[in-house]
């Protein structure tokens, strides 16, 4: 999984003169150079007009599936008081998308009753170019993916029918009974297609199955099952979701058919192929109207399969993924390890499980609930009384603790910092206002590191010091005078997520400015930073678009508004929690309709 | 349509000539077998390195080529080559204006593309329209760690625009794809061998026929492409082995054999295994050009900014990576100057150009008939997303073509018309008429490449 934490994003002189920082930055040289700066959401600027009209679908000028750029701002989002005006519609995106390799172990895994984890090891990688998110419609099978993914068929297809249980559980009928060969079929094959086999489709496995029980050497009915789950895995009716449509019209365009329901929604609570149930519920018909979409989808967020999409969501979201990358000064940072990494990675992932699956899940909870996991080599970087042995605990901290959600954590703090020893106020700033609360915030301009202010007058002891000199020229103050205010709170934590009172034998300046919704937050600590953005609409307004995002795998648009608008009212509600974010994602317009397809 | 030039997997075998091997059943690439004494086809390597060079120590100076033009230089370990490359000059990226950070240095490199707000290029790399000219898909390969923040700075590849194509850090995994290792072997005893691919090639037809049914969608034309590219990818069961002692040359040598099999998977990423990683990179980049397992290779020495190489062998033992010593400082946010660097970087580049140098020795070892060389055959070039990293300067970009024999004027530094050999030059040369003119050195016929000014450096040819 890669995801987006530094991003040396591009400088759009057109988008740096209608930037949120104001002021004018454009440099003399036209000679940028990059900061290491996180995601960039949509980088529209708060003022630029909606693109769509108010009802139906989201037109695009070139029939192209939306990119970032198209997303709505933040302020627009926020602008909509009263959902139902708000558009609402689908989007033009791919009706043809690509199993992520996570999806296809998970889903491989449920179909044939193994642990298939590792079935992926060598297939080539695929890049999140969707802000960190796959770009779903974007995924594609290429030549060594091909070769790859025919070798797992294989490799999996003798597994499935080597073990006793799996293979009774695929069957699913006594194999001398007559009419099992074709039960098996169309049973395994319903589960694999998720959807009913056409008889062309049927009849085809009907001569494979024959062609492999003909071998002459094993158990004939062993060897047919055996060559059809092997080319089911390889048929794009399994590698692809493809939504089909019910034929059936209305205001918004076409409905989903059952199915596409079911698959839509074992993708997006799971990451997975539709169970039994669902699949079911689709040919009862249940999965033709809102309600019935609904039920199961309550289903399915309260079953701890959810678990693996809640936590992959959040991990893309706050970039964990930079954490293994961040080289440490091991001079400064001794006990920064794999090991240690994997225990800060292990701590939010099961923070994150916690909060919002036994939990409330609440996006207040996630950034300032007072508890964390800690294991030996955890417990020692958050200096916590105590012994701890290899096995992560709940720890659970104290009003007064610095500590307290996921902003305070060390795999977050650690991941977000400069490369070797010290922290990065600049990143972390640009990281909340970007990631956290969508604000637009340009790249340096051009020459910006090259370009010294006049020497200090007084030495620079600190990393706060020495930014604040840094940046003090009054052409970097128009974005600096937001970023820096909220990169410094975090000073009281290290480079890896240490809290600490001083720096280099100076005390710790941790105080800092957080300003939204109109309103300036004073700041002390990186829990501040947290408690001012948990209750802050635009946080929340930016939660919900990442989770749009994530969960579509594509850009929001202003098709999604009402949608985007519901979440965010939902989320400044305390007990609206993840479950409740994916439930209203599944009620959505463009969630049971197909989407508009491109030119 | 499908180049019989091109190969099969079957090519690649391991094991010492001669033996037997247990042979995988392999999909068929190309139709009919090897014509060894055909005009060997045109083939494309790109060595793409980051952050830019130590400019004042990497040019030669204009006109003739010479060993002792490059003497002093950091490409002085080209000196053997030197009548046999090209340093054009006077090239800017293109789009010019907007080609001004690492995004648009690695996605325009080989697109000169448009870069997208989502930070992809509008374009197709060169290596995939060269490769598929051969039916083939281009070899993407990337020594070395990988940004981790960025997914764009870790491929230079695009197969379609907007299409970014991952680029493979694990010579092994790519071994293992060239050899088709993995897939089921063909059993020994005849009947076996029979059933085996009779039931592979069923498997094979219900797919087929189950992709065939998805033309009856109403789908958007990106996602027509994509159903039929995988399609495409599903082809029939080559049965024909020959025991053609051409083929004797187009595999590994037991030692890189072995050191293959040695690797620490997963550390292929880890800094102190980068030489190790990329010169085995290399070999794989050159037998596959060999071999004819593809006319086009991508070799991403080293991604670009945070997944960049800390020098820290064969003499060098730098403290900070690459990236931030291209800005003359200690890591990539801070800048806390680093006494020197430029001495840095010119070792960098020296040993970056040093490795390109035994490339070009493997490449010059294959003797492909009518006095030329695999070398002659391929155009090579080395590309960088800048020319000065610190400023991230995109004019007159250090571009070095070397082979390509019979197309360029070899031998030369030209300056492209227009164009001056200053990086802060006003420059009117344009990196999509390199690329152009490359294509159409690499045997794809190119009026013009991407919507840039239109046409070739015909300055540049022979």
């Amino acid at each position: 999984m890669r995801s987006t934490a530094r991003r040396l994003a591009s400088l759009v002189p057109l988008l740096v003169a209608a930037s949120g920082c104001g002021s004018d930055l454009s440099g003399a040289s036209g000679r940028p150079f990059e900061v290491a700066s996180p995601n960039s959401m949509s980088t529209t600027p708060a003022d630029m007009p909606s693109t769509a009209s108010t009802a139906g679908s989201s037109e695009d000028s070139t029939g192209a599936e939306a990119g970032l750029e198209s997303s709505p701002s933040i302020s627009r989002v926020l602008n909509i008081q009263d959902p139902v005006a708000a558009p609402d519609g689908v989007s033009v995106t791919s009706r043809i998308r690509r199993l992520t390799q996570d999806e296809y172990v998970r889903t491989v895994s449920a179909l044939l009753g193994i642990d298939a984890r590792g079935a992926t090891a060598e297939f080539p990688a695929e890049l999140s170019t969707l802000d960190g998110y796959f770009a779903l419609g974007a995924l594609g099978v290429g030549e060594r993916l091909q070769a790859e993914l025919r070798v797992s068929a294989e490799g999996l297809a003798a597994r499935a029918v080597a073990d006793p249980t799996s293979y009774a559980g695929v069957v699913g009928c006594d194999a001398t009974a007559p009419g099992c060969r074709d039960q098996f079929l169309r049973t395994f094959g319903r589960s694999a297609y998720r959807r009913p086999l056409t008889d062309t489709e049927l009849q085809r496995l009907q001569n494979l199955f024959d062609t492999g029980a003909s071998s002459g050497s094993g158990d004939p009915f062993r060897e047919g099952v055996q060559v059809v789950i092997e080319a089911m895995l390889q048929s794009p009716n399994f590698w692809y979701r493809i939504d089909r449509g019910s034929g059936v019209l209305d205001e918004a365009g076409e409905r989903v058919s059952g199915y596409d329901a079911a698959t839509r929604l074992s993708y997006l609570i799971w990451g997975r192929g539709p169970d039994r149930r669902l699949l079911d519920a689709a040919e009862s018909g249940a999965l033709s109207s809102e309600e019935g979409i609904v039920a199961e989808a309550r289903r399915l967020v309260l079953d701890p399969a959810a678990r693996d999409r809640v936590t992959d969501f959040h991990a893309r979201w706050l970039a964990l993924d930079a954490l293994p990358g961040a080289t440490k000064d091991l001079n400064v940072f001794p006990e920064y390890s794999p090991e240690l990494i994997a225990s800060m990675r292990g701590e939010v992932e099961r923070f994150v499980e916690d909060a919002t699956l036994n939990g409330d899940g609440a996006l207040i909870t996630l950034l300032t609930a007072p508890y964390g996991f800690a294991d030996a080599r955890l417990a020692a970087v958050y200096d916590l009384p105590g012994s701890f042995g290899d096995e992560a605990v709940r720890v659970d901290f104290e009003s007064d603790s610095p500590r307290g959600g996921l902003l305070t954590q060390a795999g977050f703090l650690a991941g977000h910092s400069s490369s070797n020893d010290r922290t990065s106020p600049i990143l972390r700033g640009v990281f909340v206002l970007r990631r956290l609360l969508c604000q637009p915030i340009p790249d340096p301009p051009p020459n910006a590191q090259a370009t010294e202010p006049p020497p200090a007058a007084e030495p620079l002891v600190t990393t706060r010091d020495y930014y604040t000199w840094k940046t003090s020229m009054a052409a970097c103050q128009g974005c600096h005078s937001m970023i820096n205010p909220v990169g410094f709170a975090f000073e009281d934590f290290d480079g890896i997520g240490r809290h600490r009172e001083a720096e280099a034998g100076e005390p710790i300046d941790a105080s800092g400015e957080l300003r939204i919704s109109g309103r300036e937050f004073p700041l002390q600590g990186g829990k501040d930073v947290a408690r001012a953005l948990a209750t802050s609409p635009e946080a929340q307004a930016c939660y919900a678009r990442n989770w749009l995002r994530y969960a579509w795998g594509r850009a929001d648009t202003e098709a999604d508004l009402r949608t985007l608008t519901r979440l965010r009212q939902g989320l400044a509600d305390p007990s609206y929690g993840v479950r409740d974010v994916l439930l209203e994602i599944a009620q959505s317009t463009a969630f049971s309709h197909l989407s508009k397809v491109a030119e | 349509m499908r180049d019989p030039k091109f190969l099969s997997r079957r090519s690649f075998l391991r094991g010492t000539a001669g033996a037997t091997l247990a042979l995988p059943l392999l999909e068929s690439i190309g139709s009919g077998p090897l014509l060894a004494q055909e005009t060997p086809a045109r083939r494309f390597l790109c060595f793409h390195c980051s952050s830019g060079v130590e400019v004042d120590r990497f040019r030669p100076p204009l006109g003739a080529l010479s060993a002792t033009s490059l003497s002093g230089l950091s490409i002085e370990p080209l000196a053997p080559y030197a009548g046999r490359m090209l340093v054009p000059r006077g090239i800017h990226g293109y789009p010019v204006g907007t080609w001004t950070g690492h995004v648009q240095g690695t996605g325009q490199a080989l697109t000169a593309a448009a870069i997208s707000s989502g930070e992809l290029a509008q374009g197709t790399s060169i290596d995939h329209i060269i490769a598929r000219q051969a039916g083939r898909e281009p070899l993407v390969l990337k020594p070395g760690g990988r940004d981790l923040g960025v997914a764009m700075f870790n491929s230079i590849s695009y197969s379609a625009p907007g299409q970014i194509v991952a680029a493979e850090s694990d010579p092994f995994r790519v071994y293992r794809a060239m050899v088709g290792m993995g897939a089921t072997a063909t059993p020994g005893n005849r009947d076996q061998a029979s059933y085996a691919i009779r039931r592979r090639q069923s498997v094979i037809d219900l797919v087929r026929g189950e992709f065939q049914e998805l033309q009856s969608l109403r789908l958007s034309r990106a996602d027509r492409q994509k159903i039929d590219r995988h399609a495409s990818l599903v082809r029939d069961i080559e049965v024909q082995m020959t025991s053609n002692p051409d083929l004797v040359g187009c595999s590994l040598d037991p030692a890189t054999v072995a050191q293959l099999d040695g690797l620490d998977r997963a550390q292929v990423e880890a800094n102190e295994n980068f030489p190790a990683s990329a010169r085995l990179h290399g070999q794989l980049a050159v037998l596959a050009l060999a071999c004819r397992y593809t006319p086009a290779v991508v070799l991403q020495w080293g991604a670009a900014v945070a997944g960049s190489p800390m020098y820290r062998w064969d003499g060098m033992m730098h403290s900070y990576r690459h990236h931030p010593l291209s800005h003359g400082t200690t890591d990539d946010f801070n800048a806390v100057e680093v006494t020197g660097y430029k001495d840095r970087l010119a070792e960098i580049d020296r040993w970056n150009v040093g490795e390109l140098k035994k490339l070009l020795d493997l490449m010059d070892g294959y003797d492909e008939g009518g006095g030329r060389t695999l070398l002659d055959n391929t155009v090579t070039l080395y590309s960088n997303e800048f020319s000065h990293g610190q400023g991230h300067t995109t004019g007159d970009l250090p571009y070095m073509i070397i082979g390509g024999a019979g197309y360029f004027k070899l031998g030369q530094s030209v300056v492209v018309q227009g164009g001056k050999a200053d990086i802060a030059g006003e420059t009117q040369g344009t990196s999509n008429k390199l690329l152009a003119t490359v294509l159409n050195a690499a045997g794809v016929p190119t009026a013009a490449f991407s919507d840039g000014p239109p046409g070739e450096f015909d300055e540049l040819k022979a």
